[in-house]
């Protein structure tokens, strides 16, 4: 039987990009890349890495339950 | 010549070696950097510091040096480990004072450790094109100045034991400075063959400050390339040809003589009369008459055209006469520099 969310134990999500960007994690602010090891509850969570002048690279996620996601190869292109 | 093989031999795997170290060491800054952005930070500065190893053996190119450096700083600042990144910074300040990391790479926490470390650390460079060639006096030999932070300088130029030869600058540098040399001696004359050292030296040198650069100079004086002369012109014959008239006199001559010799030669016995001697005179003075009457005559138009003609090559070589006395007056210098180093206090 599945346990319910609030149970789970968090994941772990790290990002980086280039050029450098700033991330938001379900519409929040959390900071520029590089972003390591960001605890995020597991689940699906929206991804938005974004800079002036380029187009932001945008996905929904899902982060299992204790899983440390990478996302580092992010290239960012220009408008 | 078997002697000659092995020396050739062991060239080649030196230079091989080389090569396949510099490869290495390139390798590694490329490993290096894909490390740090998969965020492997560990790998990261392994693979960097040992690209920094290869690279003094190597001879890796500054711009290389300096690339390195700074990833390595920033894998050091995201490992939690600021105090070597600011060491590879400083060491980044002080081997290019004016190198900015890129801030499309990286992010503003690195960048902004980055400037920290340049307004603390204070270091000047300088920066000489590889080879000059230059005329003394006319031409100038460019050093471009650098320093991370504003600082007081004097820039020298001095025989390789130390003896001065002229100083080519003093006061701040804010960020670079040009500083050009002429050429010539504080005496006024062209520096002659051998080495020199061209010096940045703080002008208050302190425990703290920035050290002193130099770079050596190989200065050769080169004699001058003269221009060759102009060739002479081709001529139009001033007098008409010598041919007709002497041509006229022998025929006389001959004639004269065949009047004269000719009919005792075809009849035996006979004497020459006064009158074939008479004719035979007649016939030679009138070769000399058509000899005197075709005796060479000057040609006008032609004496014109030649005398504009020498006068127009009389300039030409006047000017190339002149051109080569100011070129042989001008002494040509080739500046051959070698790598800027740290000038040690108490060197020469």
């Amino acid at each position: 039987m599945r346990r319910p969310a609030r149970d789970l134990e968090p994941g772990f999500l790290s990002v980086n990009a280039i050029p450098w960007g700033s991330v938001y994690l379900d519409g929040r602010p959390v900071g520029n890349t590089p972003q390591i090891d960001l605890q995020v509850a597991a689940g699906p969570h929206r991804l938005r890495v974004e800079r002036d002048g380029y187009r932001p690279y945008d996905r929904v996620i899902d982060v299992a339950s204790g899983q440390r996601l990478r996302i580092t190869d992010i290239a960012l292109a220009e408008r | 010549m078997a002697r000659a093989s092995v020396v050739l031999a062991v060239s080649l795997l030196v230079c091989g070696a080389r090569v396949s170290r510099a490869q290495s060491a390139s390798e590694l800054l490329g490993q290096g950097v894909q490390a740090y952005q998969a965020l492997q930070y560990d790998a990261a500065a392994a693979l960097l510091e040992q690209s920094l190893g290869r690279d003094s053996a190597a001879g890796f190119a500054d711009s290389l040096r300096a690339r390195v450096l700074t990833y390595l700083a920033a894998t050091e600042l995201f490992r939690g480990r600021r105090d070597s990144a600011v060491a590879a910074f400083r060491q980044l300040v002080l081997l290019n004072p004016r190198y900015r990391p890129d801030e499309l790479i990286f992010p503003p926490q690195v960048t902004n450790l980055f400037q920290e470390v340049r307004r603390a650390t204070r270091a000047i460079a300088v920066v000489v094109p590889p080879v000059t060639e230059l005329r003394a006096r006319l031409d100038r030999f460019k050093a471009r100045v650098l320093a991370s932070s504003l600082a007081d300088v004097t820039v020298t130029l001095a025989h390789e034991d130390g003896t001065p030869v002229l100083q080519l600058y003093s006061g701040p540098v804010a960020d670079s400075l040009l500083v050009s040399w002429d050429g010539l001696t504080a005496a006024g004359t062209p520096a002659d063959d051998g080495r020199y050292l061209l010096r940045v030296t703080p002008r208050s040198p302190a425990a703290d400050g920035p050290r002193a650069r130099q770079v050596v100079l190989d200065v050769k004086q080169q004699p001058p390339d003269t221009l060759p002369w102009p060739p002479t012109p081709a001529l139009l014959p001033e007098r008409t040809l010598t041919g007709p008239a002497f041509q006229s006199l022998a025929a006389g001559l001959v004639a004269g003589a065949a009047v004269v010799a000719l009919p005792s030669l075809m009849a035996q016995g006979k004497d020459a009369t006064g009158a074939r001697f008479a004719v035979g005179a007649a016939v030679g003075v009138s070769g000399l008459v058509g000899f005197f009457a075709r005796k060479p005559r000057p040609l006008d138009a032609n004496v014109r055209a030649n005398a504009s003609q020498r006068d127009a090559w009389k300039r030409r070589v006047d000017a190339v006469k002149a051109e080569n006395a100011a070129r042989l007056r001008t002494t040509r210098l080739v500046v051959r520099a070698g790598p800027e180093t740290i000038a040690e206090r108490g060197s020469p």
